[in-house]
């Protein structure tokens, strides 16, 4: 078991009334699975995304990550953990501009004490295995979003995370470009990479193992 | 890590160009002007650094009361006090009077007309020491007729053979031997001698008693004290002296009291009416510093508004980088780095400007920078520690607000809005600006004015076209202690004016010996109404001027003649002025006429009354005058009235008729107008300084505003964009982007004026004539400032009216 949720509930309140935006949530992720969340828009999909990342609060419940109780823990030690062992996946790739491909890859690195000559195999291996050793001097404006989301991709991998959280990673892309992106995770998770995405599309969630749909932040089926 | 945190710094400074270039701008120009205004305030604070013993160097200023009523005050102070007070007193050590009087020196071949020759005495460079360059301190000056003298003018005397032992023949041609040669006087020193004659002179030629004695104010007195004696004490120790000698119960009711001026201190704080040069102005170098610090605040605020405002537009970048791990601290390393870069930049930029630009700014202003400080450790390690510090301050916040946004604000990407308090510190910022700007312009403003009043004030005189020669050195090398000699003189001259004369667009011809703008030649002490009662102690002027004088000048007589000559007899008659009428007592100026009045001990019949007219600045009131008819002795001056149209040709002419008179003296003539306005110098230049200063304060204010209206436009697009859809016209897209920066300057205003007000009241009540400060000063200053940041906020409106509201939103 890599994480689980139990009895997450979590609000905002609008003009006296008390919106929910998780409202009961309880579910567990084993290593090795690719789960897809699936919803109509406002259901809550990206807040839970981010609750798993770590990157949101919650008002109520349990959050277990790596037999650690996330909920009691400090700003400072949550922060450890999901630097180690998480990685992000956004639709808009948010790659930084003023970096080129090899810099952005390199710098989930230097927030953890790599040496220099760690970091550069670490990255030269990144740049290998998705095919982009040609491009590793342009600045992400001068790529086209499959390959921007590549870049994104082997970011989010090259400190070897447990988890890959992805937030409609194709949501971006043309249909071939997409069906590529999904091609590679498919490929990641069978090299044992835990992956959750959120999704719009059946096709890309049929990629998945397991597929949740959230409505009104419920969970309909599990 | 610090590589890439460089790099990407200079990555995020090409990407914002426009806003980098402001930002480095700004900074570079505050830190140059502060820069410069260090180097003027270090200049005005080194005052007599070339003497070595300057700390334990006083002038004895002195006060003379009359039945506890101050008669006078100033520089010059009894000439008894050089023998008595190193006898009498324990820790002063040695003292010396000097005596400042312009001399014409000659040697065989060559001849220098108003020399700045100081008559001291023998114990002079004893008191001030280190200054001599070769010659025996104890002997250089210890007996009549030696002469010890600077560097240059020795060169200028002598070339390269050594001086000493030469002879220089002084005024009517007294022989000096030369024993001594000491340092040219820096710039930076209140007394600026050249030769250095020994007072003993005047004993030997019976001119003065040896011993001097308490009642006369015969010139500067300086003393030198060992390292055990205070100030205090010995100013006491004086005063009780002087207690002793001049007892009120005693003397007719007469008292002596000194003050003791530490020499560094002299250029700064004293500023009596006998002062050797106009000196500096404390206050004044405070306002600058004042100002300096104003445009370090605004130059500073700029870059926190900007810096702030800019990072909110990195929200993204700030935003996946937490996501990939980066700590609060990591990112405002990254931040810190950027300010530093900055402010490096900026600084180095700062040293070329100053580099550039000092020998103009020298120039311009009139004023002296020194940067001796950059010489010195302690300077630099204060100066690192606190630019270190300002930068580390300055960066704080920006690097604060940009860490502390929520992340999945941030990775929104989009540009957010900062929080309300981030608002309201950003307006506060803005208040402090504006508040700066407006109290600078009116301040400048009101400054300006009052230099313009006082030169445009109506004198009672008119010095315009009027040409001032300096009479031929002939006057002073013939000797003056006879009325003939100088009835010879008088003769050639005379000759002379005819001559002009001649010539239809030469008014009119004059002598004098002192003229508007120069302290006079006799200050009298003792005046007394014959078959009145007691004499007025006070202090008056006696000018001599001749039958020519009142005409050429336009003054008004009120009652009484103009002089008339007669060749045959000196007679003793004096014009005075109304103040002088006053003096008297007098009710009417017709009242006067025909009186006589007795100047320390001469006895003067009034014989015409002159209204009043300024012989000195405005800063000065009038003082009661008389006006003597003699022809100039020693330094006079001719004055010529020209006619307004075609100067050079009259001067030409001038000029031709001087070198057949006077073969052998030199033509050297000013305008009479622009000498008399050398005399606001000080006031013109401090008013210049403080002019650029406030220029570049608002134009450095007004690049923030410029950059920050730009990037709260960028931020509220949107918003404008839906209310256009929504059918808002112009006006209203106007009124939505500037009536935040219309409602800050308001307050601004309101903090600001008062404020000003008080300040400039102050500065005012140091002028005898002065202007009062006008409402529609400090509304127009207001406005002006008002319609800066309009024309501002326009530029944006106009640009934003431009761009098509249903794309904006689309792109949202």
């Amino acid at each position: 078991m890599i994480l689980q949720l139990k009895n997450i509930f979590k609000w905002v309140n609008s003009g006296g009334n008390r919106v929910f935006l998780l409202n009961d949530i309880d579910f567990t992720v084993n290593e090795g699975e690719f789960i897809s969340i699936m919803g109509p828009s406002g259901s809550g999909k990206t807040t839970l995304l981010n609750v798993i990342g770590m990157l949101d609060d919650f008002n109520e419940g349990e959050y277990t990550f790596l037999d650690e109780p996330v909920h009691t823990l400090k700003e400072k030690h949550r922060a450890r953990l999901y630097k180690e062992y998480i990685g992000f996946v956004f639709q808009a790739y948010h790659l930084i501009d003023e970096l080129t491909v090899y810099e952005n890859i390199e710098t989930p690195l230097l927030y953890k004490k790599h040496s220099s000559s760690e970091r550069k195999a670490m990255v030269a291996d990144m740049l290998d295995r998705f095919n982009i050793v040609g491009k590793k001097d342009l600045f992400p404006s001068q790529l086209s979003g499959g390959q921007q989301q590549l870049v994104g991709i082997a970011r989010a991998l090259v400190s070897s995370p447990k988890l890959i959280l992805a937030d409609e990673p194709t949501g971006n892309l043309n249909s071939t470009q997409g069906e590529e992106i999904m091609q590679l995770f498919k490929k990641l998770n069978d090299e044992g990479v835990t992956i959750i995405q959120v999704t719009h599309s059946e096709t890309n969630a049929t990629y998945g193992s397991r597929t949740i749909h959230l409505k009104d932040g419920l969970i309909v089926n599990n | 890590m610090f590589k890439n945190n460089l790099k990407f710094a200079l990555r995020v400074f090409s990407r914002e160009k426009f806003f980098t270039a402001i930002n480095i701008g700004g900074l570079a120009l505050g830190f140059a002007v502060c820069i410069l205004i260090l180097g003027y305030v270090t200049f005005e604070f080194s005052y007599e650094d070339h003497i070595d013993n300057k700390a334990n160097v006083y002038r004895v200023a002195t006060a003379r009361y009359v039945h506890g009523k101050k008669v006078f005050e100033g520089t010059k102070g009894p000439s008894i006090l050089e023998q008595i007070a190193p006898v009498e007193i324990p820790n002063i050590e040695h003292a010396t009077r000097t005596y400042f009087e312009p001399c014409l020196v000659r040697t065989d071949d060559k001849k220098y007309a108003k020399q700045k020759v100081y008559w001291v005495d023998k114990d002079f460079l004893k008191v001030f020491k280190g200054l001599l360059i070769s010659g025996n301190p104890d002997t250089a000056l210890d007996a009549p007729l030696k002469m010890v003298l600077t560097a240059s003018r020795a060169y200028a005397l002598f070339g390269n053979e050594d001086p000493i032992g030469k002879e220089v023949k002084v005024n009517e041609g007294m022989p000096f031997q030369v024993t001594g040669v000491v340092k040219d006087p820096p710039l930076n020193t209140h007394f600026k001698y050249e030769y250095l004659a020994t007072l003993d002179t005047w004993v030997h030629y019976g001119w003065i008693q040896k011993e001097g004695n308490w009642h006369w104010n015969f010139g500067q007195n300086y003393i030198s004290v060992s390292n055990q004696g205070s100030k205090d004490n010995i100013q006491r120790a004086l005063n009780n002296l002087s207690l002793l000698h001049v007892n009120p119960e005693k003397s007719e009711g007469k008292k002596i009291e000194f003050g003791l001026q530490p020499i560094e201190d002299i250029h700064l704080t004293s500023n009596y009416n006998d002062e050797l040069e106009a000196n500096g102005n404390l206050s004044q170098v405070y306002i600058i510093m004042g100002v300096g610090i104003a445009i370090l605040i605004i130059v500073f605020i700029n870059f926190i508004n900007l810096s702030t405002t800019l990072s909110l537009r990195r929200s993204k970048d700030t935003g996946v980088r937490k996501t990939l791990g980066a700590s609060a601290l990591q990112l405002r390393i990254q931040y810190f780095i950027e300010a530093f870069l900055l402010n490096v930049t900026a600084l180095i930029i700062a040293a070329i400007i100053v580099l550039v630009s000092t020998s103009f700014i020298e120039s311009y202003f009139n004023i002296s920078l020194s940067f001796n400080v950059f010489t010195k450790p302690l300077f630099w390690f204060l100066g690192i520690l606190i630019f270190g510090v300002c930068v580390l301050a300055v960066s704080f916040y920006p690097a604060f607000v940009l860490t502390s946004i929520d992340v999945n604000t941030a990775i929104k990407g989009k540009i957010i809005k900062g929080r309300t308090s981030h608002a309201y510190i950003k307006q506060g910022l803005l208040v402090v600006q504006f508040c700066a700007s407006i109290f600078l312009t009116i301040a400048a403003y009101v400054v300006y004015q009052q230099v313009q009043f006082m030169q445009n004030y109506d004198l009672g005189i008119n010095t315009n076209q009027v040409i001032v020669l300096q009479a031929p050195t002939s006057l002073n090398a013939g000797g003056w202690h006879s009325y003939d000699e100088i009835a010879i003189k008088n003769g050639k001259y005379n000759v002379f004016r005819q001559q002009l004369l001649q010539n239809s667009s030469l008014k009119e011809v004059a002598s004098c010996y002192s003229i508007p703008g120069e302290e006079a030649e006799l200050l009298r002490h003792n005046i007394k109404l014959k078959g009145k009662g007691e004499a007025i102690q006070t202090e008056v002027e006696e000018r001599l001027i001749d039958e020519n004088f009142l005409p050429l000048y336009g003054a008004e007589i009120l009652a009484g003649n103009n002089f008339e000559i007669d060749p045959t007899q000196q007679k003793m008659e004096t014009i005075i002025n109304e103040k002088a009428l006053e003096l008297l007592g007098f009710e009417s100026p017709e009242d006067a006429l025909g009186q006589e009045v007795m100047l320390d001990g001469l006895l003067w019949k009034i014989r015409a009354i002159v209204a009043d007219f300024h012989m000195k600045s405005l800063t000065e009131s009038i003082l009661p005058a008389f006006y003597t008819n003699r022809h100039p002795f020693a330094f006079g001056h001719y004055l010529v009235k020209l006619s307004p149209n075609n100067l050079k040709a009259q001067m030409d002419f001038i000029e031709s008729k001087w070198h057949a008179m006077y073969p052998d003296d030199p033509f050297l003539a000013h305008f009479s107008d622009s000498f008399f306005n050398e005399q606001y110098n000080q006031c013109k230049q401090f008013g210049n300084i403080f002019n650029a200063l406030t220029i570049l304060a608002i134009l450095i204010a007004n690049l923030g505003l410029l950059a920050m209206v730009s990037l709260t436009t960028v931020e509220n697009l949107k918003a404008i964009a839906v209310r256009r859809v929504l059918g808002a016209n112009n006006k209203a897209v106007f009124m939505l982007m500037s009536k935040g920066y219309i409602l800050l300057i308001v307050i601004a205003a309101a903090i600001a004026i008062p404020l000003t007000w008080y300040f400039l009241m102050n500065w005012l009540n140091n002028f005898a004539y002065r202007i009062e400060i006008q409402g529609v000063v400090f509304l127009s200053a207001v406005l002006l400032i008002l319609m800066v940041a309009v024309c501002n906020i326009m530029y944006y409106v106009l640009k934003v009216l431009r761009l098509n509201p249903a794309v904006i939103i689309r792109e949202e």
